[in-house]
């Protein structure tokens, strides 16, 4: 029936399929040309995870894998794969002429540069990633709209996103993992499902940790559903069973082979190493995100129970945006966007405008931070690009213009303002009524802003 | 997406991430790789596609080592002047690094056996008055135990040394800091290094190398370090060998000849590829007289494949097989003689 009902729309419906197909053309081509560039260092370091993998060492007896472990156990996925199937042997080697990128003062790179297969094998897997992403989000979309063309427009402003682009195919970062599981586990329990939804939820922390900000505004949608009855404490219960189970079976091996607190070192380390600008600045952050996650969730205690599911993932997106402003980083909004992107296409066009100033201001900065270094596996394997190129490329960019900032940081700087920007708007954007009130100016700015992404389609 | 739908996809992600958990923590590792020396034939076996090296060294005179010790002892002082290591990385503690080593070691077939102070003396003594001093020694304390050193010519670890002993050191000026059991490390000045290396060569500034060294080595043992702080000007020394990285005039790795044993000096701070170069050095029973005799590479697929080395095998040849190359994740050593 539903897919007799499907080919009835389809027929109606010119455009079906147009966007999507054109969207997953050009996202695959755009993806697959920029492959061949690559962030050396981040690569280098999943090399060794499947280094230390092979040599029987688990995720962290060896040094080299610093997160907590779901990103580890997607690469023995890969790595079996690898090892079964595939004959590329070489990870990677020391390029001699690049040791001078190893003493740069501010950016982490190293003249150990993985091959163009490696880097290749990595990035399909998550381009892959992307794909799905991209199908979650219109079967989402599709879900709440029953809009064939709203769930292509959902997909097209994922897979075109100029920082899922980059993530998968330059750096090869998995964020767009974290951004999967995490709309997984909100759909989930959109549907009641909570005990798998919190299975995935804790795949998803367990991945990076900023999901966790969606867990209270998820338990305020169940408080709202149920109030405090015996469903809620059922539901609550089936959540949290799902997600001490996922934590137990992910983190069993690490407990029995004493590696548990290798599992956060991430988190302990970059704390250890912060000076106390670093400390205040971090601490000032976290206090602004936190407080966003407890505004929204607040905002979803209060909403009433026939509007909880469209609050909730309003609320859900926004609690997600404070989990990124806490720590600012060009890969970690992906852990909302794929949210994001179904929200603009189901439920508000106007946060379109969002979506530009995160997607493209942290492609830029994750660019700007990689700069002349995205070209090493090309110099090292293809010859295409003279080392003395990216060596005095690296130097311009770090050179000090203004001070002590060079056009790297100045850069940096500005385009994380872009993105800091996008997100912030996203807030403001949900509290537009309450601020045009008392400032109708600002009110009237936003309302200009919107209009970006509501011009041509009309405010829904 | 109806929900039974979306429950398989969710069951299938969550599969990929298990089966990748199980793969790592429950394949059988042990008996992914294999090294079999038989004669002048090395027969490498692997379940996987990975690279080999394998390389004949003749060390002269020196024997083989009979032992690996990792010198670690927390009640002693340590002085080490910083260390490097990746962004979300495990600080690079002298027990950090001696815990990792042991564990890279371990991989390439290399047995350790981690001492404190006083079982490093009772080692020493033990050797010297046997004479037989074919132990190995490493140590990245930046301080030398006052149990076996107290900057004089004739103490127990020269006199070891004088004999055939092997110490590799890493993260400081070697002889110039004597540490104690109450964690205090007293400063003998620098020149004290002259009495490991008869001469005062090493780096007192941070300089890193960006040359590679001629003679093969670094690329016959993937050697990754450039740091040349606390590193060996290897023209100020007698018998010595210069591997790896130099920034023209310090190398960063030198074995210095010191009686019938070797000092090598691993340059720059501790860091994991200095740590990696370790590793390679020790498994590869690398001295000062070494002579690099042969170097295969190759490539396996889930198969065995045999090469034959064309070596003088009335010489004192030492083989060393490692795979991975940079990404070394097996090795395994064995003398001809």
């Amino acid at each position: 029936m539903e897919m007799g009902a499907d080919s009835e729309k389809i027929r109606k419906n010119p455009t079906f399929g147009r966007i999507l197909i054109l969207s997953l053309i050009i996202g695959l081509a755009v993806r697959f040309a920029l492959i061949p560039l690559t962030y050396e260092y981040d690569m280098y370091h999943w090399a060794v995870v499947l280094q230390n993998i092979n040599s029987g060492d688990g995720l962290y007896s060896l040094d080299g894998y610093f997160y907590t472990p779901v990103w580890g156990y997607i690469l023995g996925a890969m790595d079996a794969v690898w090892n079964n199937i595939l004959s590329v042997d070489v990870f990677g080697m020391k390029v001699s002429e690049l040791l001078g990128v190893q003493t740069m003062e501010h950016m982490n790179h190293t003249a150990t540069v993985t091959t163009l297969e490696f880097n290749a094998f990595v990035k399909l897997m998550l381009i892959a990633v992307d794909i799905v992403v991209g199908f979650a989000v219109r079967s989402f979309v599709k879900s709440l709209t029953n809009d064939e063309r709203k769930a292509d427009m959902g997909f097209a402003l994922w897979f075109l996103c100029p920082i899922a682009i980059y993530m998968s195919a330059v750096q090869g970062m998995f964020d767009n993992i974290s951004g999967l599981l995490t709309l997984l586990s909100i759909i989930l329990v959109l549907r009641e499902h909570y005990l798998p939804g919190g299975f995935v939820l804790a795949s998803a922390i367990l991945l990076k940790l900023y999901p966790a900000f969606a867990l209270p505004v998820i338990i305020a949608l169940i408080l709202v559903r149920h109030g405090i009855t015996k469903g809620c404490l059922k539901d609550m219960a089936y959540l949290f069973a799902g997600g001490l189970s996922a934590f137990a079976v992910i983190m069993a091996p690490t407990v029995m082979d004493g590696t548990f607190t290798k599992a956060f070192t991430f988190i302990t380390d970059r704390a250890a190493n912060m000076n106390s600008f670093d400390m205040a600045f971090g601490y000032l952050s976290i206090a602004i995100g936190v407080a966003i996650m407890l505004f929204f969730t607040a905002l979803m205690l209060r909403s009433n129970r026939e509007d909880a599911n469209r609050d909730f993932i309003k609320y859900a997106m926004l609690a997600l945006v404070g989990g990124v402003v806490c720590n600012l980083g060009p890969q970690y909004p992906l852990v909302v966007i794929p949210l994001l992107c179904a929200y603009i296409a189901a439920m508000d066009r106007t946060y379109f405008i969002c979506w530009l100033l995160i997607g493209a201001g942290c492609a830029l900065q994750a660019l700007v931070l990689n700069n002349y270094s995205l070209l090493m596996p090309l110099a090292s394997y293809g010859g295409w690009i003279g080392f003395d190129t990216i060596l005095s490329g690296l130097d311009w960019t770090e050179a000090y213009i203004v001070g002590a900032a060079s056009f790297r940081s100045l850069m940096n700087t500005v385009f994380s303002m872009v993105s800091l920007a996008g997100l912030f708007l996203c807030v403001l954007f949900c509290l537009q009524d309450r601020i045009a009130s008392r400032f109708p100016r600002i009110g009237g700015a936003l309302t200009g802003l919107r209009s970006i992404g509501s011009r041509g389609a009309g405010h829904e | 997406m109806n929900d039974r739908r979306l429950l398989i996809a969710t069951a299938l992600i969550i599969a990929v991430i298990i089966a990748g958990e199980a793969y790592i923590y429950c394949n059988d590792w042990d008996d992914m790789y294999n090294v079999e020396v038989s004669g002048k034939d090395v027969s490498i076996r692997a379940d996987s596609s990975v690279i080999y090296d394998i390389v004949a060294i003749d060390n002269g005179s020196k024997v083989p080592s009979s032992r690996v010790v990792l010198y670690y002892d927390s009640d002693q002082g340590e002085k080490l002047d910083g260390t490097r290591h990746a962004t979300g990385g495990t600080y690079l503690s002298q027990e950090y690094y001696i815990s990792q080593l042991g564990i890279q070691l371990k991989n390439r077939g290399t047995a350790t056996e981690t001492m404190d102070a006083d079982r490093l003396r009772i080692m020493m003594e033990s050797a010297v008055s046997s004479g037989r001093c074919d132990q190995s020694v490493v140590m990245v304390s930046g301080a030398i135990p006052d149990t076996v050193y107290g900057g004089d010519g004739s103490d127990l670890i020269l006199r070891w040394l004088d004999m055939g002993g092997r110490i590799y050191w890493a993260g400081g000026m070697i002889g110039q800091y004597v540490s104690s059991s109450d964690g205090t490390v007293k400063d003998l000045g620098s020149d004290r290094q002259s009495l490991f290396l008869d001469a005062v060569c090493q780096n007192p500034e941070t300089t890193y190398g960006l040359s590679e060294i001629e003679g093969g080595w670094r690329a016959s043992l993937c050697l990754a370090g450039n740091g040349t702080r606390y590193a060996v000007d290897p023209t100020m020394t007698g018998s010595s060998l210069a591997m790896g990285y130099t920034d023209g005039r310090y190398s960063s790795v030198c074995l210095v000849g010191h009686g019938s044993g070797t000092v090598c000096i691993l340059g720059g701070v501790l860091s994991n590829d200095q740590r990696y170069d370790m590793a390679q050095i020790v498994s590869a029973g690398v001295t000062d007289e070494s002579v690099l005799v042969e170097h295969i590479h190759g490539s396996v697929t889930r198969s065995t494949v045999t090469e034959t080395i064309a070596v003088d095998s009335s010489k004192n040849i030492m083989v060393y097989t490692y795979l991975g190359g940079y990404f070394t994740v097996y090795g395994r050593s064995a003398s001809l003689r």
